[in-house]
Formats: structure tokens, sequence, C-alpha cells
């Protein structure tokens, strides 16, 4: 058939233009929506960051001094490294260990929908409730897990309150808690989409299931995979309750503990220094743009559609 | 089966939402009985039967030989918005009682946290919309009257007669401004040295007595502490107001100068001052500032691991409703170098320049400050309130805690609390050097010079 | 030679069956232990919950704290506005999320890439960045300290619409052209076409959505200032931020905020799995 244009010109291009129409249309209430509560808002952070805002929104134009002074100040710097530190062991712990029990839950056993409950508990808990068990459980002096350890003649341990990383580590493991569980019931799903047949095949051929995992499971579960990293890691970076229910401000830990975010938050709402604020918000921006651009990049690469 | 429990899930989410749309809030009916007993005997009786309106103007005018006559015209709402101590209990009930004299005023109370209120405040006075009545404190009074937020009163307390001497002079003078009243105060507080009887006599150390020096108080504590970390005698917490700016004073040193101009953290008071807070902790009397920021110094008190605590006269109604309300009793702050001295800080109602209901918000402040809401605010034992004669009742509300104590230190050793046009970003500074200080990153001749070199910047940069 | 391999297997199966239940429960109770605490301080008195050293159990079971936060603060109001804005923020996802998500996956329109990125861009920013500029907003338009201020900026989702934007990809396009040749309207074809078939997919969504309105802290707390028109979280995290932590009490209050997102869990974990097992993000 050559003349695939049999159509009369005027039609197709109604109909293009019917559908063009529709499609923003469709999208027309999420574009107003994010318009007038998200746009406006990155707009507004945007311009505030070369202003210096205080109180009342009283200001004064500042150029480039929030900028400069972001450059200079060590503590932004060390709470973008204490971002990066809680991506880096947050979402692979998260992501494996969901892994892990999410083919063991996919195997053959009993009670199912007990251990899902159970697993998604945390996912649904309020977050204040969660930093304050947590940080009741950390505590060094009244807590209960040093208590368990001194039934062991350990301890008694500072977990929240040292100039060093094991806070981070700490609130860390509270957060790979929380996620764990709601990735792990994500990748089930994507489990089982993956016919079990493969497996059968590969055991009668005598695959160990170690090998099975790493040949069958793994390949063919990486849409999902990557779906449950993007998330997590863009969950990570809007952590802020935990981090701030969990360490007081006058903690030794703060320097070490801090997110970018929580960082934008004590400037925002403790000192009232509005300006600077969104100057370290642009930062946190760029930041999660980067990160998102460079894991949807990955994801085109690396994921088996298929 | 999926679907009954769906229907019952339904069932169960809807009859949640009427039961929360129609129930009368559940403060509303505590208040009632608060209004009840707390009010006086004539409007006891109306309190009962003010349900109808033909009864409530029988009411109304039970409640007007007690207090005025009954005002019908004012009508609208009036918002009020505070925080904390004197609890939301306490002001519904006054809602009820400030109906019978205008009721057709509605009133709205909102409470809020002390950590949210000064954010939320802010962003609603920046848009305007804060609320018509609400609660002021000394390091803030300026700051938002210098916006333009706060109304001056004058022109209102010519109008009704108030008559401000019945308040503590220091108190209506940390809210005048510029010559104008832009608030009448309803508490005040000073500091003392809550303890813990019940650890005393296991310990078998004699009770704090009056006049008591630093010495003696160190001593105190040193056997009160126990070697195994159970007890420890204090709390060398880095609070301001109830520890290092009364230690300060009574060293010889200043916080900030009277023309508002300077800071003292440079001064060798000042470095006496909160030099003794690091030594109790090197001797091993308090837990370390890892522990305070883990479990704050009340919780600690309260759960028995401090024999004594260093706070304000606010404590009064937490205690009471702690488990240990009959063990703890109060002494007044020990002193150093015979100098006793304790910051004297006091909270006002102030009422909004943009208010849409001045008339009727007016009336509610000066209800809250009036006899009556006094006085229920002292029988109801939390904080103690302004009104001549109100303190002495607050003090008899717990006949078995040496209360007097706080009342003698405001008339005879007190200072004001220190306050400049932009407080709270030289607080800010203090927060985080005190945690350097007491984290041991600097030595506190570093950290008190530096402090005092960023407050004098601070402070230059106020009108 | 079958059926020895077919034994082999069952063996094998059934002694990593006993490893699989191993770790599971050791799971469980890791997972667990935090909520049983949680549960015990709620029936501690205050003094119990912060003694040193450690009181595991409660010397009596004191129920009455959970009967004591209905006296605290307004719980059922608080409950019933958690409820209403989370539900009508998750109708409103629902509705848009699947109109926009609908649209990138099927609609054809110029600039439909570059929208749809700044779209997921935007939203993926942390909300504590936007929450002042969203309250200006919400002050301009009179809706301080309302329902409508809980729930109207979470109606618009960018997660949700990823979602659903993949749960459509997922779904064959010639469906579409059919629909197209029969003459039907794209919003015929939208609703009585791919919509049915959207259903695990806005289960999924709906429970995501849920789950974030529900607990959502920051917003709440900000934006509405009477007690009466606090959600479940603000309430809770007031009734901690006096000066004076009740943990018994907050404890009781998280505890009772949490079952019914987990009552509608057990409800629906069918569906939400097979939802999210669909959107095509496995493939």
């Amino acid at each position: 058939m050559h003349n695939m244009s049999a159509a009369p010109a005027g039609r197709v291009n109604r109909r293009r233009l019917q559908e063009s129409l529709c499609g923003y249309s469709f999208i027309l209430p999420l574009v107003i929506g994010i318009g007038v509560f998200y746009l406006y808002g990155v707009v507004k952070v945007i311009i505030d960051s070369f202003y210096n805002v205080g109180a009342f929104n009283i200001r004064s134009f500042a150029g480039l001094s929030n900028y400069k002074a972001l450059i200079a100040d060590a503590d932004v710097w060390s709470a973008l490294l204490n971002t990066v530190l809680y991506v880096i062991i947050i979402v692979p712990a998260t992501v494996i260990l969901a892994l892990i029990l999410a083919n063991l839950l996919n195997r053959n056993i009993k009670g199912r929908p007990f251990f899902r409950v159970v697993y998604f508990l945390p996912a649904v808990t309020m977050s204040t409730a969660v930093g304050m068990v947590w940080k009741w459980l950390y505590n060094r002096d009244f807590g209960l897990i040093n208590a368990i350890f001194k039934l062991f003649g350990l301890g008694p341990f500072n977990f929240l309150s040292q100039t060093n990383y094991i806070p981070l580590i700490c609130i860390s493991i509270v957060q790979i808690w929380i996620s764990t569980g709601y990735n792990m019931i994500i990748l089930l799903a994507g489990l089982q989409g993956i016919p079990k047949t493969y497996y059968e095949a590969a055991s009668l051929d005598g695959a160990s299931s170690l090998k099975q995992f790493f040949h069958i499971t793994v390949p063919l579960i990486t849409p999902t995979l990557f779906f449950v990293m993007i998330t997590t890691t863009i969950g990570v970076f809007q952590t802020f309750d935990i981090i701030y229910l969990m360490i007081s401000r006058i903690s030794p830990a703060v320097s070490h503990t801090d997110s970018l975010l929580v960082y934008f938050y004590r400037y925002a709402f403790v000192y009232s220094k509005k300006g600077y604020a969104s100057a370290i918000a642009v930062l946190l921006f760029v930041i999660v743009m980067a990160v998102t651009v460079i894991q949807l990049k990955i994801q085109k690469k690396w994921t088996n559609y298929g | 089966m999926r679907k009954m429990v769906c229907l019952a899930l339904a069932l169960l989410l809807l009859a949640g939402c009427l039961a929360g749309c129609a129930a009368k809030t559940a403060t509303e009916s505590a208040a009632a009985s608060t209004a009840a007993s707390a009010a006086t005997s004539a409007s006891a009786s109306a309190a009962k039967s003010s349900e109808t309106a033909a009864s409530s103007t029988a009411a109304g005018s039970a409640a007007a030989s007690a207090s005025g006559s009954v005002n019908t015209e004012l009508s609208g709402e009036v918002h009020y918005s505070f925080w904390g101590d004197s609890g939301s209990a306490f002001n519904d009930a006054m809602v009820v009682e400030f109906n019978k004299i205008y009721p057709n005023v509605k009133v709205y109370i909102e409470p809020c946290t002390n950590d949210e209120y000064w954010t939320k405040l802010e962003a609603a006075a920046t848009g305007g919309s804060a609320a018509d009545v609400f609660r002021m404190n000394g390091p803030n009074i300026v700051k938002y009257v210098n916006a333009g937020i706060i109304e001056p009163l004058d022109s209102y307390i010519e109008k009704d007669n108030v008559d401000l001497a019945n308040y503590p002079s220091a108190m209506i003078n940390l809210y005048n401004v510029n010559g104008k009243q832009y608030g009448i105060p309803v508490d005040y507080d000073t500091i003392g040295v809550w303890y813990n009887k019940t650890l005393f006599d296991a310990a078998g150390v004699e009770y704090p007595k009056d006049g008591w020096t630093w010495d003696e108080f160190v001593e105190t504590a040193k056997k009160l502490t126990k070697a195994d970390g159970s007890v420890y005698g204090v709390n060398a917490d880095p609070n301001s107001q109830c520890g290092y700016y009364n230690t300060i004073l009574e060293s010889g040193g200043y916080i900030i100068s009277d023309d508002k101009k300077t800071s003292g953290y440079d001064t060798d008071g000042a470095a006496k001052g909160i030099q003794v807070w690091l030594d109790l902790i090197d001797q091993g009397l308090s837990p370390d500032l890892a522990s305070f920021a883990e479990t704050k110094a009340d919780a600690q008190f309260y759960s028995g691991r401090l024999a004594m605590y260093f706070g304000g006269s606010w404590k009064l109604g937490y205690i009471n409703k702690s488990d240990l309300a009959d063990q703890i009793d109060v002494a007044s702050l020990p002193s150093i170098d015979g100098n006793l001295t304790s910051v004297i800080h006091g909270c006002a109602n102030v009422l909004n320049a943009k208010s849409q209901n001045k008339e009727a918000a007016w009336e509610w402040l000066k209800f809250l400050t009036g006899k009556e809401a006094q006085y229920a605010l002292a029988e109801s034992g939390t904080i103690i309130p302004c009104y001549k004669g109100a303190a002495d009742i607050w003090v008899n509300s717990s006949p078995d805690k040496n209360l007097s104590v706080f009342l003698d230190e405001a008339e005879n050793h007190s200072e004001p609390y220190p306050v400049s046009a932009n407080t709270s970003a030289w607080n800010d500074l203090e927060t985080t050097y005190m945690t350097k200080i007491w984290n041991r990153e600097v030595t506190v001749k570093d950290g008190l010079s530096e402090l005092a070199q960023k407050m004098n910047a601070c402070l230059a940069e106020e009108p | 030679m079958a059926d020895e391999g077919w034994k082999a297997m069952r063996k094998k199966r059934s002694s990593g069956n006993a490893l699989t239940y191993i770790i599971l429960i050791l799971g469980v109770g890791i997972v667990a232990l935090p909520f049983v605490w949680m549960i015990l301080t709620s029936l501690k008195t205050n003094t119990e919950a912060v003694s040193v050293p450690v009181k595991f159990f409660p010397s009596s079971l004191r129920w009455g704290t959970y009967a004591e936060i209905f006296k605290r603060i307004p719980f059922l109001k608080m409950f019933s506005n958690t409820a209403v804005s989370s539900i009508i923020s998750v109708i409103g996802q629902l509705v848009i999320c699947s109109l926009a998500g609908y649209s990138f996956a099927k609609l054809r329109f110029p600039g439909k890439d570059q929208i749809f990125v700044v779209v997921l861009a935007v939203l993926m920013i942390p909300g504590s960045a936007y929450i002042l500029t969203q309250y200006q907003i919400i002050q301009d338009m009179g809706l301080l300290n309302t329902i409508t201020a809980l729930f109207l900026p979470k109606c618009f989702s960018a997660y949700g619409t990823y979602l659903m934007r993949q749960f459509f990809i997922a779904l064959p396009d010639e469906l579409r052209d059919a629909a197209e040749i029969d003459g039907c309207s794209h919003i015929q074809t939208f609703t009585r076409i791919y919509l049915p078939l959207a259903k695990p997919g806005l289960v999924a969504l709906g429970i995501i959505a849920l789950k974030y309105s529900w607990n959502d802290l920051m917003w709440p707390l900000i934006v509405n200032s009477s007690l009466d028109k606090m959600t479940l979280s603000a309430g809770l995290s007031y009734m901690a931020g006096q000066y004076e932590i009740e943990y018994p009490l907050m404890m009781a209050g998280a505890v009772l905020a949490v079952l019914p997102l987990l009552i509608v869990f057990v409800v629906f974990q069918k569906q939400f799995i097979a939802g999210v097992a669909n959107t095509g993000i496995k493939g």
C-alpha cells in the first residue's frame, strides 16, 4: 500500500487537533493545581534566595550574598554529606532486604497475609510516634535496647549522642525499618509476575536456589527494582520527621545527622532567616533533580522489559 | 465475606465522622464542670441553669450582680490563641463565664504547643490573619509592636477605667513600648529549686533551708548523688531562664546592658555564672548534656532520677499531675556571693491591630486579665496570676508546698528577664554557643567572648 | 528419573521452607518490637514509662489511658477531619492523576514529554520547601483553618501521575485505535474502555495516597489552628508538644491512629498487590 495518506488531510489534521486539545484538557486540572500550589512555590523560593527575608516577610535585596554565605558555611556541606550518606546507606539496604524478604514470601508458605500486614505496619504509623518510640528505644539511660544489652552484661551504648556517624547509622536503621516492608510488598507484586515455569525448569536442570535468584529473579525484576530504588531515594531526601524528632537541637550529634532538609527547616522556621533558607532549598532542588535524572537514565539503560 | 467487611468498615467510618461532627468537643464538657468549681458560688448556680434562653436572663442577672450587666449588643467572633501552661480546659471555662456577660460573642480558643506557637503566629500575622487576642511574651513584644501588629491599649484602658495599679509594675513596664501600653499582663514567674522529698529522706539529707548558698547546695547534691548513676543530685542542662541567667546575675555579671546595646557575656561574672554548671557535671552531680539531649531534664526529674530540679513557678500544674505530686516541694535559688537573684518574666494578652472585632476582642482581653478570671486562674494551681491578691490564692492552692518562695523572690530578689527589640536573634546564638561550651568544643572564655561579639553585632542591627 | 528429581526438589523445598519461616518470623520480631513497646507503654503510668532501670511490663494494665485521649483532645473530631480530608484528597488524586496519567500515556500532543518531566521534577521536591508559599496562597484564598485547606494541595501528586501513566502504558494501544475507528470520543475511550481496566491501579494509588495523607504532619499543623480543625497527627503532636510529654497518652493515640489504615490494608491487600503488579513497572 503506497498512499497511506488516503484519508483527506483536513480530517486527519482535525483529529490531531482534537486529540491535542483533549490531551491538554485532561492534564489541565493537574497543571493548574501544580501551577498554583507548587510551581509558584518553586519560583518564589528561587526569588527569595536572592533576598534577606526576615520576620513578617520584611525583605531587602541581597544579590548573591546568600549563595556566597552558603558556599562558606561548613554546616551546609556537612548537611550535604549527611544526606549523601543517608542515601548510600538506606537505599541499598532497604532494597536488598526487601528483595530477600519478598523472595522468601513468594514461596509456598502459610500465613502470607499475616506477614504482609505486619511488615506493612511501620510504613503506615505516624512519624511522631515512630520517632518517639525509636528515640526511647535508643535512649542511653532509659532505653530498651541498652536494657537488653545489660542483660548480657554489655553496654550501655551511646546511640544518638555521639559526635561521629553512629547516630546517623542509627537513624538510617529506623528509616530502613520503616520502608523495607512497604518496598517488600511492591517487589512481591513484581515477583508474582515472573512465571513459575522458569523456576521449575531451572530446578529440573539442577540449578540451586541461589543461582536461580541471580539468573532468573534479578534480571526479570529490574523494572520494579528501579521503581523501588527511585522512590526510596526520593523518600530519603524527604526524610525530615525522624531526624528532627530524634535529635534535639542541643545534641552533640546535630552536625553529623542534619540532612539538608532539616537544615533548611531550622533556618526557615526556627531562625526565621527565610532568604538563606531559600538558598538552601535551591541547592536541595538541584541535587534532587540531578539524582532523579541520573537514576532515570540508568533505568533506561539497565532495565529489561520483557 | 469481603463485602461484609467493606460495608462494616464504611459504616464505622461514617459513624466516626458523624460522631466527630455532632459531638460537642470533649473539652467543652470538661469546661462546664471546671467552670462550676472555679467560679464564684453565684455563677456556679447560674451555670447549672443556663441552658435555655429563658433562664439565661436569670443567669445573666445572677452574674450581673457578680460582675456587671449583661451586654447583648456585642456580637461576632473573637479568636484567642495561646500556648501551654494554663491549659485549654481553663480557657474553655473562662469562655463560659465570659458568655454570661456577653452571650452573643462567640469565642474560639486556639491552643498551641510552645514549639509551634511563634512560627504559626508569625506566618498568620504576616498575612493579617492572626487571632484577635493572643498571648505575648517579653522577648517578642517589641518585634511585634515595631511591625505594627499590636494595637495600643491606652484609649481602651482609659475608657473603661482599668486600674493598672492592680498589676506588678515590672510587668506593666515590660509591655509598655515607646510610652504606649500594648498589653495587660496575665501571669508572672520566677525560678526555684523543686526537690524530691522521698530521695532526700532516703539519703538522710535535710531539706534545703531558706537563704542557702551555692556551696551548701553543692554539698547537698553530693550527698544525694548515688555512685551507681541511678540518682543524680541536680540537672545542669544549659537552660537560660531557669539556669544560667540567674547564676550570671548572682555572680555579678549581666546578660544585656540596660540600654540594650551591649552584651554582658564577656564579663567575668558571666564566665563564673557558666562555670558553676560545668563544675556540677564535672563533679558527677548532674548527667551530661548528651543525656539531656535525649531525655529532657523535667522528664528525668519526674522519673526519680534527679533529686533536685531548677524549674519555674509554672511547673506547679505539671508537678501536681505527675505521680510524684505530693513528694515534691520547692526551695528558693541558692545564692552566690550573698546574692539571691531570679529573673522575673510574665506574659500578657495583646490585641491584634488588624482584628475585625476590636470591641469584643478588648472585652475578652479585659475579662481574662480581670479579677474574676485571675482568681480562677490562681485556684487552678498552674501559673501565678498578676492581679493583686491572686498570687496568695495561688500559694494556697497547694498548701503542702513552700510556694511563697516564688513570691518572695518576685518582690525582693528579682531582675527583669533580658530582652531587646529582636531577642530571638541572639537567643539562637545563646543556644548555639552554650551547646558548644557544654560539649567542651570550646572553652568557657572563648565561647562566651565569641557569643558576646556576635550578640553585639545583632544588637547593633536593631532599631 | 523424573520421580527422583521431583522428590529431591520437594525435599529441598521443605528444608528451604523451614529456613524461610525462621527468617520471616525473625523479621516479624524485629519489625513488631517497637509496636509491642508502643502498646506496652500505652498501658503504663508515665513514671513507669520513663523509669530507670527499664520496666518491660506495666504493673497494671491501664486501659483508661485510651479513654483519657478522648478527654484531652477532640479525638473523634480529629479522626473525622483526617478521614474526610484524606478521602477527598484520595478521590481528587484518583480523578486528576488518572486523567493526567492517561493523557501522558495514550494521547498525543506537542510538548507532552517536556511537560511530564517538569511535572515530575516539581513534585519530587520535598514538601516542606513549599509549605510557606502554600500557606500564603491558602491565606489569600481565605481558607485558613478549614477542612478544605487540609486536602486542597494534596489532590495533585507526581507519584500518582507517574503510577497511573505507567499503568496505562502497559495497556495496549490497540484499544484506543479501535475505539477511534468506532467513532468514540477521547473521553468515551477513557471512561468506557481504559478506566475499567485500571481498577487495580486505582486501588494501588488509593492506598498509597491514603497512607501519605493520613499521616501527614507538617501541613495540617501549620495551616489549621483550632483543635477541632486539626488532623490526628497534628492533634497527637499537640499532645506531645506541651511542655511535658506523657508517653502513655502519646502511644495510645498513635495506636488508635494506625488502626484504620491497617484495617484498610488488610481488607484490600490482594487488590493493592494486583494493582502494583500490573502497573507495568514490573515490565
